[in-house]
């Protein structure tokens, strides 16, 4: 049967090719019929828009190849970044400002260490779902932030916080740049380190991993580790872009992201997935909330939309799969 | 035009899946109290063939006639009410629920809206009391062997009146002893005029149970005819298309070498019970060290263990003298001990991934370069094992599921030959393999043996056992009852040990 001409496939084929037509199509669609989309101002602008959420997408992706899930992520940048911000506040007298963001940053980054690592470190030791698990951080980071915070948003950092999500290097916005460079940092990390393969293997299928001498446990707890760093500089990036540290935003960020991972190609059952997948299903889900906005659609629809659009995306995904498996 | 004689006939059936004829113009005469053995290699159709019968495939030409009727467009529901009842390769039964609850699943019978559970046990054990299966039918299904789960469809089948059961490969999943049991069932269900269609890879089970034969290979009909008008050396060339001489291409001449792997009083303890006790044994390079015994006697669960798969209670391994602290298979496969395990798809292969992928899987650092896996290097690895072990693919950026079972198996062990192994575990390692497949993986034995390796292979098939084995150990609950020279082994002495009842 192996040596079987290969047919058309509608189901192959899509798993190739179709989160890259949906953009095509979809940014060919908001060219013709939303007036002011077309634009290197509007264009832009979507790209700072999504960078929050295209980060946090990048992490949340290496935890979702495993058959893995992170819910947790709003409350966990609202932490971080609050967190970034009354550091930044709390040093930037003594110290000087350039380097209270060097300290304000690495501050974010080990908490964001300290989050995944616990994420991965409980999941792993008792054997809980992970979903249950974010689900217990998602109150107790947003609970973290608002103790520490008082309820009520940080502000007093020097502009050059504010810099990172609202600043440009030429005609490029600095989010984009750090965006571009977690792009083919976590290009690298997927498809060509050892642990990017054990990765695939472990989502895939851990016994089979086991069984090849992986250790399927440090696999999940190494790709939270990355699930929170990507979360720290997103927080910090998200903060920044506010200009104030808001202990109760971020809300339903985590839905973002996944819908990114989800529009993208990911499957939900582990086991696959692609970096620029979740860049691409990132911009769609950019370019509808977009569109959205110009046209002037009520937010509460825009809402309904977000939801089907999930949801539309993983019964294509289990579809797809299915008549590629029958074409088999 | 219908000939009442039998009691199913196909007729012409053309089967095609997108790029390939699964059936080619197959014929197929049931007579009642028979058993009719479908004989082929893996991938000759024999599968499709029943799911054909049973309604899970449409055919796409060709006619089916039940009891000199002819027979539409079917499903599955259809062929059952008809009496044709099919006992899968894998049983899914409801592990929890009672013998009862699964004969009855949904077609209890029913006390207005409520179950009435009077009758559904009561029936039960009727039926189990006429088929003399010998169960309770409250026991749950987690309590019985997958011989007794079969027992169990069987009594299914009859309680809806089957005249016809299919059964595909019901005897791979089960140890020789149980076997009887089954085969005693299908004589009796034979006796009452039911039709049996068997499906096995097994030549001394085909000559012990076959009244008729019907041959396919690549999804054509060759023939059918009497049992009697086989042998075993005919069947095969009838089945392949060629003569193989030697089914077990043993070499005799192969060096054995020095103690490679030595385990002593390994033992394993469970909280509902131990799976294995005092194991010691030694295994030399270049040998095959033969494991046989029933299913249940603890073979794949003390190689497991050792592999560092699950943990032992107690117990050491060395390895070239040197005592190994296995906690994990990482330990292992550092040490060089390979394992092939018995499941290929669940414990051998990422199925979703490339044949590339699985093959880098466990020695993936040969190919790391400054951190950075190298991928044109596997490809050069990949295609070398490829060509070494014949592996067939189109290229080996394909899926791993998309393979037939012996060129998985293949896959399987590139995955470890790309690494240095000292001792390699194989599990049932022709399991469900076709005869031409089967006969190339026992030659790669002997030719890894001949390298030097030390090879354990656990076999319930005893022909494989005799035939590749230097020595052969003998477990039964968990323990060694023996340990046989290759010339001291018979199918006799074997079983002899293995059924030998233990004095606690």
């Amino acid at each position: 049967m192996e040596k079987t001409k290969e047919k058309f496939n509608f189901g192959k084929f899509y798993g190739k090719y179709g989160t890259f037509l949906l953009l095509v199509v979809i940014f060919l669609a908001a060219c013709l019929f939303v007036p002011d989309f077309f634009g290197k101002d509007n264009l832009t602008n979507i790209l700072r828009q999504i960078a929050v959420v295209t980060i946090l997408g990048f992490g949340v992706e290496f935890v979702i190849i495993l058959g893995h899930i992170n819910v947790a992520l709003g409350s966990e940048i609202a932490l971080i970044g609050c967190v970034s911000c009354m550091v930044m506040v709390a040093v930037q007298g003594s110290m000087g400002a350039g380097m209270a963001l060097v300290v304000s940053i690495l501050s974010a980054l080990a908490l964001g260490l300290l989050i995944g690592g616990i994420n991965g470190f409980v999941i792993t030791k008792f054997d809980i779902p992970a979903f249950i698990m974010t689900l217990a951080v998602t109150t107790v980071a947003r609970g973290g932030a608002l103790l520490l915070t008082g309820g009520k948003p940080v502000s007093g950092m020097d502009s050059i916080y504010k810099s990172i999500g609202q600043g440009y290097v030429g005609p490029i916005p600095i989010s984009v740049i750090i965006l571009l460079i977690l792009f083919v940092i976590c290009w690298v990390i997927l498809n060509k380190t050892r642990f990017g393969r054990h990765l695939f293997a472990v989502g895939g299928n851990a016994n089979a991993a086991e069984a090849s001498g992986i250790k399927s446990k440090s696999v999940v707890r190494k790709a939270f580790l990355i699930d929170g760093l990507m979360a720290a500089i997103a927080g910090v990036l998200f903060m920044s872009r506010m200009g104030t540290g808001q202990p109760s935003a971020g809300v339903s960020y985590e839905f973002d992201a996944i819908t990114a991972c989800v529009v993208g190609g990911t499957s939900l059952a582990g086991g696959s997935g692609t970096i620029t997948g979740t860049l691409i299903g990132a911009v769609i889900v950019g370019i509808i909330n977009n569109a959205q906005n110009l046209l002037g659609i009520n937010a509460y629809w825009q809402q309904i939309v977000k939801g089907l659009i999930i949801l539309v995306a993983v019964i294509v995904d289990v579809v797809t799969k299915r008549a590629a498996a029958k074409a088999k | 035009m219908q000939n009442p004689e039998y009691l199913l006939e196909m007729r012409n059936i053309v089967k095609v899946f997108p790029g390939v004829r699964a059936l080619d113009g197959v014929n197929l005469k049931v007579r009642p109290g028979k058993v009719h053995v479908i004989c082929g290699e893996n991938g000759a159709g024999k599968s499709t063939l029943m799911k054909t019968i049973n309604g899970t495939y449409v055919a796409d030409e060709g006619e089916m006639f039940f009891k000199g009727q002819p027979v539409g467009k079917h499903t599955v529901e259809d062929t059952i009410k008809m009496g044709i009842a099919m006992i899968y390769q894998e049983l899914n039964p409801v592990m929890d629920m009672t013998i009862a609850e699964n004969v009855y699943l949904g077609r209890e019978p029913m006390k207005g809206i409520f179950v009435d559970y009077g009758k559904l046990y009561s029936d039960t054990q009727t039926l189990l009391d006429q088929l003399d299966i010998p169960y309770n039918a409250h026991q749950t299904m987690r309590e019985l062997s997958i011989a007794g789960h079969q027992l169990i469809e069987i009594a299914k089948a009859i309680s809806m009146n089957a005249q016809v059961i299919i059964m595909d490969e019901p005897s791979s999943a089960i140890a020789d002893a149980e076997i009887e049991v089954l085969f005693g069932q299908i004589f009796r269900l034979r006796e009452q005029g039911v039709a049996i269609l068997y499906i096995t890879h097994k030549m001394d089970e085909i000559f012990r149970i076959a009244d008729e034969i019907t041959i396919i290979r690549d999804g054509r009909w060759i023939e059918s005819g009497p049992a009697s008008d086989y042998d075993a050396g005919k069947l095969v060339a009838r089945m392949v298309g060629r003569e193989i001489t030697n089914v077990f291409p043993k070499e005799n001449d192969i060096p054995i070498g020095d103690v490679v792997l030595e385990v002593k009083n390994l033992t394993q303890e469970k909280p509902d019970g131990g799976r294995f006790r005092d194991i010691s044994f030694q295994l030399r390079a270049g040998e095959i060290l033969g494991f046989s015994g029933l299913v249940g006697a603890g073979r794949s669960e003390l190689m497991r263990a050792i592999f560092g798969l699950d943990r032992l209670t107690s117990g050491e391994v060395y390895l070239n003298g040197q005592r190994l602290n296995i906690r994990h298979t990482a330990d292992a496969v550092k040490a060089g001990i390979a394992m092939v395990s018995e499941d290929r798809k669940g414990y051998g292969l990422v199925l979703g991934r490339s044949i590339h992928d699985n093959v880098s899987l466990v020695n993936l650092d040969q190919f790391l370069h400054g951190g950075l896996v190298n991928d044109s290097e596997i490809d050069r690895k990949t295609e070398e094992m490829v060509k070494l072990l014949q592996i067939k693919i189109a290229n080996q950026n394909v899926a791993a599921s998309t393979l037939s079972g012996g060129n998985q198996q293949k896959v399987v062990l590139a995955k470890w030959l790309i690494g240095d192994v000292k001792v390699m575990i194989l599990d049932e390692p022709t399991r469900g393999i076709d005869v031409g497949a089967k006969s190339e993986i026992h030659k790669l034995m002997c030719r890894f043996a001949r390298e030097g390796m030390a090879i354990i292979m656990i076999s319930s098939e005893l022909p494989e056992i005799l035939g590749m084995s230097d020595r052969v150990v003998v477990m039964q609950e968990g323990q060694i009852n023996g340990i046989l020279n290759r010339s001291e082994a018979t199918q006799e002495s074997i079983m002899t040990l293995a059924t030998k009842g233990r004095s606690k």
